[in-house]
């Protein structure tokens, strides 16, 4: 029996062995983290020697890094201070180029063209539109004449003759699909069906 | 109150002031108060020095990029957002500047993840040193990226995440580095027994 027992134990310990590579890696987060390690880690500690000794030798890396870390620390030369303090004086007494500047003024310039633009187009008559919008551009006659602009009234002129009735441009349209038609059956429908299909000319 | 004479006659008090902390004095810096940020300077000049050090291994190269670093941070500081530490912040700035500064003079070079740095023998540290060994002089053989996540954990304090927001990489990244540089100095300081 006893023999039992200790071999079950041994069994159990080999299999808490076999996970050392994962205690291993718990014991690094718990470093890492500046934790002290987990109940479960602690009783696989106790059973297992190397991980204990493990976790006491980079504990001690640890501490040893961080209370070494202040003879390491070099110092710079005692000046440095005072000449950063004064390479930001000279910084500022040097006016920087004034980029950002310039392109509040673009800006402000295209802005400026936009209004202008929608100003100047909302006295240009549309063509189609009531006289009295055409009547309205007659105050501007000797701006329109200086720029070299045709006054509204003769814009309206040339759109009204430019613009046909409805009806002629539908009729076109009519006979110029028919003579199509009729194109197609002459070149590809039998004679026997093309007395019946041919409308009349 | 300590009155700092600069070049120019320019006269910069700084007046530490113990009670305000680092965010603090950053957030009297943003609204314009020029005494709050020499009192950052003064706080923080000679870790951000080290802390450059160790990718200059020049004092003189260090000091310039010191400068430049509490520059960038003056410069920049209504970048800072007071929800997060003022020192992660200064931190990943000064690392920034080193960074770029060693890219564009071409003198820095970043070793790759694998790759295995030749450590000096330890016996030979010893040697050097009149038995006045730190572990941190056999970290110096480290590969940089080791060196610097331990150097940033152990020797400034940072907690893991801080670390990994400073080195612009991830915990588990940080934790990997922190793993290997432990295993490799326990190696190290063993064989430095054994010459012992």
């Amino acid at each position: 029996l006893n023999q039992r027992g200790s071999n079950a134990e041994a069994n159990n310990q080999n299999k808490s062995m076999a996970f050392c590579w994962y205690y291993k890696k718990l014991i690094a987060r718990c470093l890492d983290a500046d934790e002290a390690p987990s109940e479960a880690l602690q009783n696989h500690m106790r059973a297992c020697p190397d991980c204990q000794a493990f976790y006491e030798s980079e504990k001690h890396l640890t501490e040893s890094l961080v209370a070494g870390a202040d003879l390491e620390r070099r110092t710079p030369s005692p000046f440095l201070q005072a000449r950063i303090i004064a390479a930001l004086t000279k910084r500022d007494d040097v006016p920087e180029p004034r980029v950002f500047r310039f392109n509040w003024v673009a800006a402000a310039f295209v802005g400026l063209l936009v209004v202008g633009g929608i100003l100047v187009t909302r006295h240009l008559p549309i063509p189609g539109t009531p006289s009295t919008l055409v009547d309205n551009t007659t105050g501007n006659a000797a701006f329109f004449s200086t720029a070299g602009i045709p006054s509204g009234q003769k814009l309206l002129e040339w759109s009204q003759a430019l613009d046909q009735p409805l009806e002629t441009e539908l009729n076109s349209v009519v006979n110029d699909a028919k003579s199509a038609i009729r194109l197609l059956a002459d070149n590809f429908l039998p004679e026997k069906h093309l007395a019946v299909s041919l409308p009349e000319r | 109150v300590a009155p700092l004479v600069v070049p120019g006659n320019a006269l910069v008090t700084i007046v530490d002031q113990p009670e305000l902390s680092s965010e603090q004095l950053a957030e009297q810096c943003k609204a314009g108060c020029r005494d709050s940020f020499a009192s950052l300077v003064e706080r923080y000049e000679k870790r951000i020095f080290h802390f450059i050090h160790q990718f200059a291994r020049n004092p003189h190269d260090a000091e310039d990029l010191t400068q430049e670093t509490f520059l960038k941070v003056y410069k920049g500081i209504h970048r800072y957002e007071p929800g997060y530490a003022f020192t992660t912040w200064l931190f990943t700035i000064a690392k920034r500047v080193a960074i770029s500064h060693f890219r564009s003079s071409k003198s820095f070079e970043e070793l790759p993840e694998d790759a295995e740095t030749d450590l000096e023998d330890p016996a030979a540290v010893l040697e050097k040193k009149d038995e006045q060994v730190s572990l941190w002089q056999l970290a110096r053989n480290l590969k940089p990226n080791q060196y610097e996540a331990l150097w940033l954990r152990y020797g400034e304090g940072f907690s893991i995440a801080e670390v990994a927001r400073i080195m612009s990489t991830n915990q588990i990244h940080v934790k990997v580095l922190l793993h290997r540089a432990r295993g490799q100095l326990a190696k190290s300081l063993r064989r430095l027994k054994k010459t012992i």
